[in-house]
């Protein structure tokens, strides 16, 4: 009896304390984005004056989750930014501030939480959703006419919410097409490679398909391998992959299995990793550290470049170089980056004011200016959105001492 | 209403209601996931009647309940003589077995899923009618000859056997009942999301609720309806400075609360003394009221 009042007792502290911190927190954002003009009466406010005293952005991000990381470097890129902009003086004379919601990874009610407690905040645009789950989360926003960022969401996918939604990746297969016709020609006489792929994933799939459809075109044949998320023991995957006597393989998994199982095929004896092939968004923390040793010769072709010179990408490698010991080349560190000073380049040119009046007018005029802007200054350089998606280009890489050479191969703008 | 607190309303209501099919089966000592194969089942067929085949929403809805049954129903056979176990490894493995079979049927969206399902008007109003419905019938039958049969069954099958009560059938009809409400909790949760992907039916699900039931207590259906709303709603209204710890607390309440009340929180004799107690200060204002009355007499 005792030990049940006590359990009571910590249940309705932890409980109540939760509701306070809330409120408490819900109560400063109203504080935050109350209208400036209320506060200083004279003299009345011109048509475009900003109405809030801060940019409050919803942004949904994966903070929990064994994909937690994901979120932590999208934290730091947008730290970045946002450091840089409301040092040089906000958005339009105002501060930015991003309000971050958990939509952890594969939990749907969660990525649905996430959503509708940033849609409360009657936002003009959120960041994000950037998870697999954005397709539970996207059907709200598009009702409610929200604009989302969620930019690392395959095209096959934001395809279904747009014009309400920006997509950084491009059509895979003109991409893919590319990459894998360099690849072959630097690697020639291959007939037979095994393909290792993540059907579990809804990206990885359409990006093997096209790979594939490459592949073939070259007329070369593919033996595709299924790795799951959660496979613990990549031997077996080698020893079946070898068994098949391929010319080589293409990876189209998660990096943490990519590199398990080049360590397992160098184990059992290959040699030859110039004829290992990465997909894109291979370039993640874990494949460094994983394979660290093993990846000598792989080639891995992505579509951003993180051996840019661009003085923007410098800064942020360097900041991350001090505090993680490896320069960035995760697509994650510079998505959120980029997707502020896209916030930014609107809300100035549109002269958006976060007047409650004109949300959905301004809201759509958001939606339609980012939609096609062009001549973006992103991270890596100019760049160009057409119909809600990045026209990126395609780069093809050998990986030398553990990281990506410093010399770009292929270069092909889609 | 806003945003957030409909939707805390309609998924706490989901929660319930597979809640409350872990439950059922589980008065007679079973462990059964099937419920959340059943509701992939059903909410991929009432998507696709609705829109490949352009079918009304409720004749959709009744075909994806009736496909839902006669899925639950044809494991339930197999299953119904299964030692608790055996159950759950089974049933778990018709979970992942469900999800492998709709990522590679094409004519379900594959990996990428369902999109566009239509928007269902007054969707919670809908939906706490079935809460209603199916706690009206969890309760009647607990407080009926089946649910003592159920305990019995539950405490001994040995001697519940002896006593008259056929554990196979008893199983079975439980196993397709909770299936039923499976089937519909399937279809209501893809009217909340509007979108069908494979692994929106697996073990983050399964994990949550367990939880859900095993804080709250699994021999009463109350258990769920209390701590569902507060588990669920502790996770959604963490600010957002603590939200990295959410999993943390979590796990330490369900430790906390396996430690110190193996059968959860609110279990029976809890009822019971909820129950005297309530007595008691109802006699204590009757009383009251009694006094005043004489008083003023």
């Amino acid at each position: 009896m005792k030990a049940f009042k006590i359990l009571c007792v910590i249940l309705t502290i932890l409980f109540f304390g939760a509701f306070l911190c809330f409120a408490g927190s819900g109560k400063e954002e109203e504080k935050a984005s109350a209208p400036a003009v209320e506060k200083e009466e004279a003299p009345a406010p011109a048509e475009d004056d900003v109405y809030v005293d801060e940019w409050v952005i919803p942004g949904i991000n994966i903070i929990t989750g064994v994909a937690a990381y994901h979120g932590m470097l999208n934290e730091f890129g947008v730290d970045l930014a946002l450091e840089e902009i409301n040092s040089a003086g906000g958005i339009r004379g105002k501060t930015v501030r991003v309000r971050w919601y958990d939509e952890a990874i594969q939990d749907a009610a969660r990525a649905i939480a996430a959503m509708s407690s940033a849609l409360d905040m009657e936002p003009l645009v959120i960041m994000g959703p950037c998870g697999d789950y954005t397709k539970a989360a996207m059907p709200m926003a598009v009702e409610e006419g929200v604009y989302c960022l969620s930019t690392l969401t395959g095209t096959d996918v934001c395809k279904e919410f747009q014009p309400w939604t920006l997509c950084f990746t491009s059509e895979f297969e003109p991409q893919t097409l590319v990459a894998t016709d360099k690849w072959v020609e630097l690697n020639p006489g291959m007939k037979k490679i095994v393909h290792f792929i993540n059907t579990q994933s809804s990206v990885w799939p359409a990006i093997a398909k096209a790979e594939d459809k490459g592949l073939h075109k070259l007329g070369i044949e593919t033996v595709s391998i299924d790795v799951p998320n959660d496979a613990v023991n990549f031997g077996p995957f080698a020893v079946k992959a070898l068994a098949e006597k391929p010319d080589g393989f293409v990876f189209t998994n998660h990096p943490n299995g990519m590199a398990k199982i080049i360590i397992e095929l160098n184990k059992r004896g290959w040699k030859d990793n110039n004829r290992m092939l990465l997909s894109q968004a291979a370039l993640d923390p874990t494949l460094w550290s994983v394979g660290e040793g093993y990846l000598e010769g792989v080639y891995a072709w992505t579509w951003y470049n993180p051996v840019s010179d661009n003085p923007s990408w410098q800064k942020l490698s360097k900041r991350h170089e001090e505090t993680f010991g490896v320069p960035a080349s995760f697509m994650m560190v510079w998505k959120g980056y980029d997707e502020l000073y896209l916030i930014k380049r609107a809300f100035e040119d549109l002269k958006i004011t976060g007047d409650p009046a004109k949300l959905t007018e301004e809201r759509i005029a958001i939606r339609d200016y980012l939609n096609n802007c062009r001549d973006f200054d992103g991270i890596f350089g100019k760049v160009d959105f057409i119909d809600g998606i990045r026209q990126n280009p395609t780069f093809l890489f050998k990986i030398e001492d553990n990281y990506i050479a410093n010399t770009t191969i292929l270069e092909t703008v889609y | 209403m806003s945003f957030s607190l409909y939707y805390f309303l309609e998924l706490t209501a989901i929660f319930i209601i597979l809640g409350w099919t872990l439950y059922w089966v589980y008065r007679i000592g079973q462990l059964n996931n099937a419920p959340i194969a059943v509701m992939a089942v059903s909410a991929y067929l009432c998507g696709y009647a609705l829109l490949n085949w352009g079918w009304p929403l409720i004749l959709a809805f009744v075909f994806g309940a009736g496909c839902g049954i006669l899925f639950a129903f044809i494991p339930a056979l197999a299953l119904g003589r299964a030692p608790a176990f055996a159950m759950v490894i089974c049933t778990i493995a018709l979970i992942f077995i469900m999800q492998t079979v709709f990522r590679n049927l094409p004519w379900f969206g594959g990996s990428l899923g369902m999109f566009g399902i239509p928007k269902v008007k007054k969707l919670l109003l809908i939906t706490y009618c079935f809460v209603g419905f199916f706690g009206i019938l969890i309760y009647r039958f607990d407080h009926s000859r089946l649910g003592r049969a159920a305990e019995m069954i539950f405490v001994d099958r040995d001697i519940a056997s002896t006593l008259g009560i056929n554990i196979y059938l008893f199983s079975v009809c439980l196993q397709v009942m909770t299936g039923t409400m499976g089937a519909v909790a399937g279809m209501l949760y893809v009217f909340t999301i509007r979108t069908i992907v494979p692994t929106y039916f697996g073990f983050a699900f399964l994990l949550s609720i367990t939880t859900f039931i095993f804080v709250g207590g699994y021999t009463t259906m109350w258990g769920v309806v209390v701590f569902t709303p507060l588990l669920w709603g502790l996770t959604v209204i963490l600010p957002e400075s603590i939200t990295a710890l959410r999993n943390i607390i979590f796990g330490i309440l369900l430790m906390v609360t396996l430690l110190l009340r193996s059968e959860g929180v609110i279990d029976k004799r809890f009822l019971r003394k909820i129950n005297i107690g309530s007595k008691l200060v109802f006699m204590k204002i009757f009383s009251l009221f009694q006094k005043i009355k004489d008083v003023r007499g």
